[in-house]
């Protein structure tokens, strides 16, 4: 036996281990620090910071301290400060691989600090290609008509030179079709006969039957010849009637250039309908993104990501190779968990105070959802503030995230209303009730936000834009002591829609519809000359060949009379009168 | 690299006995296979420093093995997946997990089962085998490699000047 067993091995043993465990120790606090930083900056998306942290092992607990998380859209300040975060750790648990952190505390909480440098963002938030802004849709100056017509393709000028050649060649037309009609030489010759059938002095029967023949041919003659006149007298009626409506047409078609022009880059007074949305769209729009960025990102702390296998549960470990499976325990317990987390932040209305429970990525196993409830304490501007809400993942296949946040009696102080350069508005001063409930159930989003301001004395500042419609909007906000503000938010995280509705529609659409009006008339007005300018001259040409035409009417008449007199003459003169001479 | 190859044959041609070489071999295997911070790990550690083993063998088969690990890892995860979501053993496996001592070993991660199953089944064929093995070596060419010609240029080289270096270490089954 002796040859087998070395009992300075066991010596050798506990020097190894406790040379391991002392090594551990000194490099502990350092190993947390870099752990809560590199797991931090990759859920929030942002460089995570920590000052330092403490590690105490009887009782075994952690102290972090100063620690920054960066504003991923804005690297220069933090999203999140917290100047100390205290726990305690169940140690009989932690030797099962459980975090459990029965009572945790985060005090000295701020919002959008300033950093001492900007933060590393290793993936810049992208803006989804789906997302347009709503401020785009409002463009505060009226264009100018030369600019326009630079860039925009006009379809009159097109229009009337395609008329213009359609009356050229129905213009040759008709005067090959004019030629082919009895001409002077052939009315002459008509004459000709008649003279002839005047002059004869035949006698007897047989004479006069000769003469009656001749008459006979005349007037068979001259009636074919009119017959053929009034057939291309109708063709020419209905080509000229054709002519005329397309003159009207073509004259018309630089308005309908003019009207398309204005409609598209004109404001419209229908427009002025939603001009809430087309001014607080934006700013409501960022706050939901970012609102629901942060959920996305902060999914890992309350929702799992195993798979069942069967009745066992088989979880990928953040760290580690292969996967850990899980069997059912006696009595249940996550992995991680912190039962209940006091929370205190410094808000520009005060302090907020209040408590996070059961922060767990497996509430199917805890069987609690998390839940949150906040209430400012000696607030500074405001009556009342309160924060609650819940996100049940308890049944993964069902899960329902809810959040109520109310604001009561705040006293704004140059607070941006909306961000567009063209037109920034502030709400210099007021009093402002807010409500906001959120739902997600599925992937089903609701939202309701209202907001009412008492005693406001809103803004419109100086932006870009400087021109009529802003001086009318400025002017419109600067007498608004009170309004009222609805956002819906309907749809799915990835697709959602704000629709925004104000009392404040109704109050710049009576201020701005006039100034809009105007402005809409000054740019017709401008764009009328400026397309006349262009097809004047083209509709002057048409108009001459319409006129060509309208001359071979005369021409029509004139041939025609000729041919009825000689038709008379060829009946009365020849003395054959008395007889009919109808065939 | 010239040093694990000097130690091994300073191993291999020590007066240290066999069984104790196949035994670190044995060990080193298990170790090697295990994942590195595995708290079975300590106790195969344990198991090694108090049976008299030759630990210059420990420590090379653990580096040898423990690259063998890397490339099987896949096929460990596999059998341990299969040996705990295994029926029959569902029962053992619910009260080992609800055992704080048996949850600290991690028996339940996947490449540790596997890794730990793998080294058990083929830890008695190694130890017979390696200790066969050493046996032949040193009874049948111990002798011809050190007079080979081969073994006579390492001499001349610089590998015997650290093999010369390893010989004067105090290791060995002691």
């Amino acid at each position: 036996m002796k040859k087998w067993i070395r009992w300075q091995g066991l010596i050798a043993f506990v020097v190894v281990v406790c040379s391991v465990v002392v090594l551990w120790l000194f490099f502990l606090d350092g190993f947390v620090k870099r752990m809560v930083e590199q797991v931090g900056t990759s859920l929030a998306g942002a460089e995570v910071d920590l000052v330092a942290a403490d590690v105490k092992l009887f009782p075994l607990g952690i102290t972090l301290n100063g620690l920054q998380v960066t504003n991923p859209e804005e690297p220069a300040l933090n999203s999140l400060e917290c100047a100390r975060i205290a726990f305690s750790l169940d140690s009989l648990n932690l030797l099962r691989r459980k975090v459990i952190v029965n009572e945790m505390a985060a005090e000295g909480v701020k919002f959008g600090t300033k950093r001492a440098r900007p933060g590393r963002v290793p993936k810049p938030p992208e803006k989804k290609p789906g997302e347009k802004s709503s401020s785009l849709s409002l463009s505060f100056s009226m264009p100018d008509a030369k600019k326009i017509l630079e860039t925009e393709q006009l379809e009159s000028p097109k229009l009337i030179e395609a008329a213009s050649a359609d009356l050229a060649r129905g213009q040759d037309q008709w005067q090959k079709r004019m030629n082919e009609l009895p001409d002077r030489t052939a009315i002459d010759a008509y004459k000709a006969r008649i003279q002839k059938i005047k002059q004869s002095k035949k006698s007897g029967i047989a004479g006069l039957s000769g003469e009656l023949g001749e008459v006979r041919t005349l007037t068979r003659d001259l009636e074919q010849e009119l017959e053929r006149l009034k057939k291309s007298r109708a063709a020419f009626s209905g080509d000229l009637s054709s002519a005329q409506k397309l003159i009207a047409d073509m004259q018309e078609s630089p308005m309908k250039d003019v009207r398309r022009l204005r409609d598209k880059y004109g404001i419209s007074t229908t427009g002025l309908q939603n001009m809430s949305q087309a001014l607080f769209g934006d700013s409501i729009g960022s706050w939901v993104r970012t609102s629901l960025l942060w959920y996305n990102r902060l999914q890992p702390v309350f929702q799992s990501t195993g798979e069942k296998k069967g009745d066992k549960q088989v979880v990928k470990p953040l760290r580690g190779r292969g996967v850990d499976v899980r069997f059912k325990e006696s009595r249940p317990l996550p992995d991680f968990l912190i039962t209940r987390t006091a929370v205190s932040a410094e808000l520009d209305a005060g302090r907020l105070a209040g408590t996070i429970r059961n922060i767990t990525p497996e509430q199917q196993v805890l069987g609690s959802p998390l839940t949150f409830s906040f209430s400012g304490e000696k607030l500074k501007t405001a009556r009342a503030l309160e924060l609650d809400g819940s996100l049940n993942h308890v049944a993964p296949s069902k899960t329902e995230d809810t959040a109520r946040f109310a604001l009561q009696g705040y006293r704004a102080k140059d607070l941006a209303l909306s961000g567009s350069k063209n037109l920034p508005i502030t709400l210099q001063d007021g009093q402002l009730d807010l409500d906001l409930q959120t739902q997600k159930t599925g992937q089903a989003l609701t939202g309701k936000l209202v907001v009412k301001v008492r005693d406001a004395r809103l803004n419109a500042g100086s932006g870009n834009a400087s021109g009529p419609l802003e001086s009318a909007i400025r002017n419109s906000l600067s007498k608004v002591s009170q309004f009222t503000l609805t956002a819906d938010l309907a749809g799915t995280p990835e697709k959602y829609d704000v629709k925004i509705t104000s009392d404040l529609d109704r109050v710049l659409k009576d201020g701005v519809g006039r100034v809009v009006q105007e402005q809409s008339d000054r740019l017709e007005k401008e764009l009328k000359a400026a397309v006349i300018a262009k097809t004047g001259k083209q509709l002057a040409d048409l108009q001459k060949n319409y006129s060509g035409l309208l001359s071979m009417s005369s021409k029509f008449d004139d041939t025609q009379n000729q041919l009825n007199g000689l038709m008379k003459e060829t009946t009365a003169s020849s003395g054959a009168g008395k007889f009919n001479l109808r065939r | 690299m010239l040093t694990m190859l000097a130690k091994l044959l300073k191993v291999l041609n020590s007066e240290a006995d066999p069984a104790q070489i196949g035994l670190a071999f044995s060990f080193a295997m298990l170790s090697g296979f295990l994942p590195f911070f595995s708290p079975l790990n300590a106790i195969v550690l344990l198991l090694v420093l108090l049976i008299r083993m030759n630990l210059s063998a420990y420590l090379l088969g653990t580096g040898f093995f423990a690259g063998i690990a890397y490339l099987l890892d896949p096929l460990f995860s596999r059998i341990g997946l299969a040996l705990l979501t295994a029926a029959p053993l569902e029962g053992l496996w619910t009260a080992m997990y609800n055992s704080t001592i048996w949850r600290i070993q991690r028996f339940n991660n996947t490449v540790a089962m596997g890794g730990f199953a793998f080294g058990v089944l083929f830890f008695v064929p190694l130890f017979l085998l390696s200790n066969a093995l050493i046996r032949q070596y040193r009874e049948r060419l111990l002798s011809w490699v050190r007079k080979s010609r081969l073994m006579q240029i390492i001499m001349a080289s610089k590998f015997y000047g650290v093999y010369e270096k390893v010989s004067g270490w105090t290791g060995g089954a002691a």
